[in-house]
């Protein structure tokens, strides 16, 4: 009886836990120290719920490898870094660039390491030292104003999750990071209110802050070509269990940018790209001029514990292009199969053109898939015939053939006798006269 | 002596009558129905505009074309034309093959 119970408890414990990360669950938790992680606890305890199996290192151990006789031993990563631990900047690139994503913490008390690491990453830190002040929007007690509250949210749905339903003032304290206008990869999550500013604190004020107000980034996410993303965060204190057990949104935020990062969210796939002439079935490897192509592609979205689900949206786009796109069809979407088809009317011109499926979602996976096929002129017995608009044409050239044969005939048989006639009646005029 | 275009006109017509040949007349007939069937052709494309052009160039050719042989031929026949050796029925031959070749050509054309 025990036995059974107890073996129907391991069976229900298996099947809830069969969320399954999206890389993998080894992730890699860099901390200033090993007792560090009883600080956060109520974050990491987040992950280990959805399954992640969280690996706890200190930042500044030498022998760190993420990467052994070149495989990754690691699949994700978390960064809290914030009391000058000096950090394998290369490693963690390469990390990234292997499509593995990254959370990254820090604080005032950056480390130059931190700092290099940033910049590989398009974003700049301040100094190390600074901190982000505000001498109107700060937690009350506080009486440097370095903690200070901001609800100046990102506008991507994806990366809020259900915090963009219950959207509440976050708490941060650390430093301000400046953002670059021109980097299409990456975005600004959290930003500072219009009146703070970031410098050292207690001193006085000497020269122009490097950032002031709301051109203050206090964390920003970068989605690589690559599909990683990485989360910088200028405070490390966000995340520490203080502040998640107060009134202020910190534990929402925290979890549901934490789980963006780590994919649970906007990651898409697509399958079955295919196109074909809209009565028949039959792949071709080339089309014809003016023809009416079908095409339909598969789309999923990754769900932690549905697996790949079908993607549901309405701006998803094939163009048919050649140096430039001739022809942009929105897809019409399919929510139980995923599917998106439209079809398509083929331009007038010949050439080589392609397939192009791009789709640059904020917050989603870069999707692109090309493929290149012909576009035949027509045939020389492919042509319009017959045209009613030429009749007149057609009608004047057989006329020119028929009275052609018309006048032939006449010319061939006719008599050709009145000038005869005068011609004789005036020559006997004359004979009578000469005789 | 100032006499009225319509009397010009007149007289011109009564001499074309008789000094030309029976031929003659029937090769005129013949033009002036490929002149007015041309005419015809080129208002048409005013008015509709260009859209099967081969069409509009295959009959426009079938018509001037013919225009310009018949003129041939009745360069050669004429009786009056002292400088040709030519016979008529050469003339005529010449006429038969070269129209043949012309509405080939046209109705390869018009599409």
């Amino acid at each position: 009886m025990k036995l059974t119970f107890f073996c129907i408890f391991v069976i229900t414990l298996v099947t809830l836990s069969s969320a399954k990360p999206l890389l993998g669950p080894k992730t890699a938790v860099l901390l200033g120290s090993i007792d560090e992680k009883h600080q956060y606890s109520e974050f990491f305890d987040s992950f280990t719920k959805k399954g992640y199996d969280l690996h706890f290192l200190r930042a500044d151990d030498q022998d760190i490898t993420l990467k052994k006789f070149g495989e990754y031993l690691y699949d994700q990563a978390i960064l809290f870094v914030g009391k000058s631990e000096e950090i394998n900047v290369v490693d963690i690139l390469d990390f990234i660039d292997s499509g593995r994503s990254v959370i990254v913490a820090t604080s005032s008390d950056l480390s130059d390491s931190v700092r290099e690491l940033a910049i590989g990453c398009g974003i700049e830190f301040d100094e190390q030292g600074t901190s982000v002040i505000d001498h109107f929007n700060f937690k009350s007690g506080d009486k440097e104003h370095t903690t200070i509250t901001t609800s100046n949210f990102c506008d991507i749905p994806s990366v809020l999750g259900d915090f963009a339903q219950d959207k509440k003032d976050v708490l941060f304290k650390g430093i301000g990071m400046e953002f670059k206008k021109n980097s299409p990869l990456n975005y600004r999550i959290l930003v500072a209110p219009s009146t703070s500013y970031s410098y050292f604190v207690d001193e006085k004020i000497t020269e122009k802050p490097f950032v002031i107000g709301d051109e203050i980034t206090l964390v920003s996410a970068l989605q690589t070509r690559g599909n990683a993303r990485v989360i910088f965060s200028g405070s490390i204190e966000m995340f520490s269990n203080d502040f998640f057990n107060t009134n202020y949104g910190n534990s929402l935020f925290c979890k549901e940018i934490g789980s963006w990062a780590f994919n649970e969210r906007g990651f898409l796939r697509l399958r079955d790209f295919t196109h074909h002439k809209v009565d028949s079935q039959i792949k071709q490897d080339y089309y014809r001029i003016k023809d009416k192509v079908e095409f339909s592609v598969i789309i999923e979205e990754y769900d932690l514990e549905k697996g790949w689900a079908p993607y549901v949206a309405n701006d998803v786009q094939i163009e048919y292009v050649m140096l430039s796109p001739f022809v942009r069809a929105t897809l019409a979407n399919n929510p139980e199969t995923g599917k998106f088809s439209a079809n398509l009317s083929l331009p007038d011109k010949h050439g080589t053109f392609k397939f192009r499926l791009q789709y640059h979602k904020r917050g989603y996976k870069f999707l692109e898939k090309v493929e290149e096929i012909p576009l035949k002129p027509f045939w020389h017995n492919q042509y319009e015939r017959f045209i009613p608009v030429a009749y007149p044409y057609y009608l004047s050239a057989i006329l020119m053939l028929v009275g052609f044969f018309i006048f032939s005939i006449i010319f061939l048989y006719h008599k050709d006798d009145n000038v005869e006639k005068k011609n004789k009646k005036a020559t006997q005029k004359n004979n009578k006269k000469n005789n | 002596m100032s006499e009225s275009p319509l009397a010009i006109f007149k007289k011109l017509f009564v001499a074309y009558k008789n000094t030309t040949t029976q031929s003659l007349k029937i090769i005129d007939c013949f033009l002036l129905f490929q002149f007015l069937t041309g005419i015809f052709q080129f208002a048409y494309v005013f008015l509709v505009g260009k859209f099967p052009f081969n069409s509009f160039l295959a009959g426009f050719i079938s018509t001037v074309g013919s225009f310009v042989l018949t003129i041939n031929l009745r360069t050669l026949v004429d009786p009056e034309n002292k400088e040709t050796k030519v016979s008529t029925k050469r003339a005529f031959v010449d006429f038969l093959i070269c129209n043949v070749i012309l509405h080939l050509a046209v109705f390869n054309y018009i599409g």
